[in-house]
């Protein structure tokens, strides 16, 4: 259906070709997946083949042949009249980020309308109208007839994507690209999405190309893969094969890195000696205020009645998708957000209603590190500042040389050299990032590190390292962790208990290796399922 | 550790604040290098304007040999003042220590000048600028060196001619490089000491203007809540203002003062700061790292002082240059309308006067009309570029980083060599 031959694509501002002499072939009705780390040119050449490179880039060279109905057909040569009608009608896109992808003030129903308009000007409206229905109805968007006369706002992330997808389908393309469709999604919802996609491939009988960097959807949809690195195809063949057996390194690199592959853990001495954290019966609403007077009508329960213990030395694994207020439990026990209910106590000692002076001393000892490292180090400051500063206020450390010296230590220990305290965040990757915020918690030789989805911003090679540091520093400083995270990979790997959190409430809280294998609650198991794991096709 | 350790102001591996590479990226543009150099030397320009433009020979030597400086007698506290702060500024820069304390001594010590200068500088009431011209004439003096514009602002023809108006450059034995007005004075003059009051009110009334903006923007964005309610109610009361009547009605009832235009036109254009600060601030409060900063137990001024606003500074300064070109067409507006200052040259005040004469002559509009457009165009392309400067998203930003990342291949290489090294 799809032949790609030689294709090499170069951008004005760089020397080195972001893709070079990739080439691939998909058959009608096949799933071909392409996968890669981020910046490996997997997107760069999905939208080579749409022709919607911007202007910074050059012409690509090699050949796309794109099959189908109309015949065959060379889309790198088309004049820009003829290729237009090429996409949405041969092609069909979906994106990453269905939140913005939807334009916000024209109806579900007038947006797909627009490409039929486009596409099929012999439809009268009313046909135009039925069909409209008739694809809102096949990717299964809950009542129709409603949804198509609503806004996208209205609609949640799941419904945006599939909307999304009756977009790109209502043409009946012969092929569709899918840029990872799913990653911004829940893992239920993505579950969902991948299987209609592979259904409407089935009953359409079109070809797929799916991007994506995750294994575990890939051993569950796809039929062959490609792997791509730095703008090169490494390997591709058949797609359980080829993950069970991998020829190229690099595929092999990959593969070993998911958490299910990594060597275990060292062990922690002395964990679990006494409890550090007891939080019980954990509130946290917002109120909903409404009207001229603000009045307060309803409130959001964004954490409701949550209760754990941690020990030293122990990590606590907090799951749940997203809203579920995992994270706002996090800022909680930190005190960023006010608990409205509940007791939270360090060692004893009620954080809950601690005044700020002292609760200020007492933060040195309970520390965060976020998820976003793009965000999370302030710009405006080189490392050594952002370490040795809150060292400076918890009086660690007599001198400035003797703070240096101390920050030094740190960065060694997350494995960065010593002339990172000279620079600035901005001259960092994601994943070194995130290990200078990691210094940056351990400066203050914490009890407690509050990680929030630490790894989810990170390729999966990155995310190995991550976790690897995270696990060292745990066995030599008998740190305690509550790992707030959606992947359930990373919690089988790293974590000794789990809590699993839906809506605000506990749904269960076990160790780590029991929930898995017997989940108790239904939400537990429904989301277990729907967690596409490679292990489990292989 | 050492090596860590070692003097990072020599260390080559210290890298660029961010300050520094805002300022590298605006130098990259032509139009923002072309900005300021016309600021740089417009700024020069007025500092210098009692020694560029005065009838007072700068030196003579009478005929009994004795040397003098009149210019000097006719100085006012104002021009001996920034005289003082121009010395000392080249004295400073070449000083060695750290920027902001040499800034702060700086001050001081310009602050102690002023007060001195005041209470001793008393120029001579009556000023008679023929007196040297004549002297000369009589052969008084052996030798003679006159300013390069060897006319005061207020230097009238009434001595010389009946009829002031003269093209530029219509009579051989008085040059006025361009031209003359009404009353006889050089265009040139008057155009040299105006660009004083433009350069000062544009300065001066935006930092007011910033001033209160940020001090007020910034509460509101922390505290939010009520605080924020109450300060953007009065940001809507002063945004309601018109500057312009406000201040035809203070010139009516005060009379006219450049200090009390400033004030107003300070006073009055605050709101939009403090609502990009307001922004700003609502926004940074959000982010990880000042979550981060308040989970470290950092102290209340730093996180505000440290850790946000000079995160949220950039739109501000954007907004700032933007704003001195408009205080200055505000100054210019009242002017050209009449209502501007009596005694002192302005740019606005002169283009009036080229409306006001009797014939249409184009050099006296043309002049200060340019002076004014070039000014404020300067403005607007510095002001342009620092957008583009901060604006991660600009093209041309993209293109330097591309090439800093390039530039430091080996550095990167290092980094990522020694953590994979560290984790296998």
């Amino acid at each position: 259906m799809l032949e790609v031959r030689n294709l090499q694509i170069r951008h004005r501002d760089t020397e080195a070709p972001l893709v070079e002499g990739a080439s691939f072939a998909i058959r009608g009705g096949e799933l071909f997946a392409l996968v890669g780390e981020s910046g490996s040119g997997k997107s760069i050449t999905a939208l080579a083949i749409m022709r919607l490179l911007d202007e910074g880039f050059e012409r690509p060279t090699g050949e796309v042949w794109l099959a189908g109905r109309e015949g065959r057909q060379e889309l790198l040569g088309l004049p820009g009249a003829v290729m237009q009608r090429v996409r949405g009608d041969r092609i069909g896109m979906i994106f990453q980020e269905p939140m913005t992808s939807l334009n916000p003030v024209l109806t579900v129903g007038d947006q797909i309308e627009e490409v039929l308009r486009l596409h099929r000007p012999q439809m009268s409206p009313e046909q135009r109208a039925a069909r409209t229905l008739e694809v809102l109805r096949e990717v299964q968007l809950p009542n129709p007839e409603q949804r198509r006369d609503e806004y996208p706002h209205k609609l949640s992330g799941g419904q945006r994507q599939r909307v999304m997808i009756a977009m790109a389908l209502v043409a009946e393309p012969d092929l569709l690209i899918a840029d990872e469709p799913t990653t911004a999604l829940d893992v239920t919802i993505q579950a969902e999405i991948l299987k209609l996609i592979d259904h409407l491939r089935e009953k359409n009988g079109m070809a797929v190309l799916l991007i994506t960097h995750d294994f575990g959807v890939v051993a569950s949809v796809a039929d062959r893969v490609a792997v791509m690195r730095e703008g090169r195809l490494v390997e591709q063949g058949e797609c359980l094969p080829l993950l069970r057996d991998p020829q190229d390194a690099y595929t092999r690199k990959l593969i070993q890195a998911l958490p299910e592959n990594l060597p275990p853990l060292p062990p922690v001495p002395g964990a679990g000696r006494d409890a550090l954290l007891q939080v019980s019966g954990l509130q946290v609403h917002f109120p909903v205020l409404k009207g001229l007077m603000r009045r307060q009508v309803d409130v959001v329960r964004a954490v409701d009645d949550v209760s754990f213990d941690l020990e030293n030395g122990e990590v606590l694994a907090v799951v749940g998708e997203s809203g579920c207020g995992k994270t706002t439990l996090g800022r909680a026990i930190l005190r960023l957000i006010e608990p409205t209910g509940g007791e939270i106590r360090y060692r004893g000692e009620s954080l809950t209603r601690m005044p700020r002076k002292p609760l200020r001393r007492l933060r040195r000892h309970l520390q965060v590190v976020f998820q976003d490292p793009a965000s999370s180090l302030n710009p405006r400051l080189n490392v050594l500042t952002l370490l040795t500063e809150p060292m400076a206020v918890h009086g660690i450390g007599t001198d400035t040389d003797e703070r240096i010296a101390l920050a030094g230590r740190v960065l060694d220990q997350v494995a960065l050299p010593e002339d990172t305290l000279w620079r600035y965040p901005h001259e960092f990757s994601g994943g070194q990032r995130q290990r200078i915020a990691i210094a940056r918690a351990l400066v203050l030789d914490p009890d407690v590190i509050i990680c929030d989805e630490v790894t989810s911003a990170l390729d999966v090679s990155v995310q190995a390292e991550v976790l690897q540091i995270l696990g060292r520093l745990r066995a030599e400083r008998r740190l305690a962790m509550i790992f707030i995270t959606h992947d359930m990979g990373v919690v089988e790997y790293f974590s000794d208990r789990m809590l699993v959190m839906h809506d605000g409430r506990m749904e269960e809280i076990g160790t780590t290796a029991e929930v898995l294998a017997n989940p108790k609650a239904d939400y537990t198991r429904h989301l277990l399922d729907a967690v596409p794991r490679v292990s489990r096709y292989l | 550790m050492t090596e860590a350790r070692s003097n990072p102001e020599t260390g080559g591996r210290r890298s660029r604040s961010w300050a520094r590479r805002v300022v590298g990226e605006v130098l990259l543009r032509w139009g923002a290098r072309l900005g300021i150099g016309w600021i740089a030397l417009l700024t020069l320009v007025a500092i210098l304007a009692p020694v560029l433009a005065t009838s007072h020979p700068l030196l003579i030597q009478t005929a009994d040999g004795t040397w003098s400086m009149p210019f000097l007698r006719y100085l006012t506290a104002a021009d001996v003042t920034l005289f003082g702060l121009l010395a000392l500024a080249l004295v400073f820069w070449r000083l060695p220590g750290r920027p902001w304390r040499r800034f702060g001594l700086w001050a001081v010590l310009g602050a102690v000048l002023a007060v001195v200068a005041w209470q001793t500088v008393s120029p001579p009431s009556l000023v008679i600028h023929e007196q040297y011209r004549e002297a000369e004439r009589m052969g008084e003096y052996q030798t003679v060196i006159r300013a390069p514009i060897p006319y005061s602002p207020r230097d009238y023809l009434r001595d010389y001619a009946d009829t002031g108006l003269e093209a530029p450059r219509e009579d051989p034995d008085r040059v006025h490089w361009f031209g003359t007005d009404d009353t006889g004075a050089d265009v040139l003059s008057r155009m040299i000491h105006a660009s004083r009051i433009a350069l000062s009110i544009g300065f001066i009334a935006t930092g007011i203007a910033l001033g209160i903006g940020v001090i007020l923007g910034g509460l509101m964005g922390y505290f939010s809540g009520i605080v924020d309610m109450i300060g953007m109610r009065l940001v809507e009361i002063f945004e309601a203002i018109p500057t312009l009547f406000l201040l035809l009605t203070f010139v009516a009832f005060f009379g006219r003062s450049l200090y009390l235009m400033m004030l107003i036109i300070g006073l009055t254009s605050w709101s939009g700061y403090a609502r990009y600060v307001r922004a700003e601030f609502l926004r940074l409060r959000q982010q990880d790292f000042v979550q981060g900063a308040i989970a470290s137990g950092l102290s209340l001024p730093s996180i505000l002082f440290r850790h946000m606003l000079p995160n949220g500074i950039a739109p501000i300064l954007v907004a700032a240059s933007f704003g001195v070109a408009s205080a200055i067409l505000a100054e210019a507006t009242l002017s050209f309308l009449g209502l501007g200052l009596v005694d002192d040259p302005s740019w606005g005040q002169m283009l009036n006067q080229a409306v006001q004469s009797s014939t249409f002559n184009w050099w006296m509009a043309a002049f200060p009309g340019g002076a004014i457009f070039l000014t404020v165009f300067a403005y607007n392309l510095i002001g342009e570029a620092l957008r583009d400067a901060v604006d991660p998203h600009a093209r041309s930003a993209a293109r330097t980083a591309n090439r800093d990342a390039g530039a430091r291949p080996a550095a990167g290489a290092g980094a990522s060599g020694a953590t994979s090294g560290g984790v296998r």
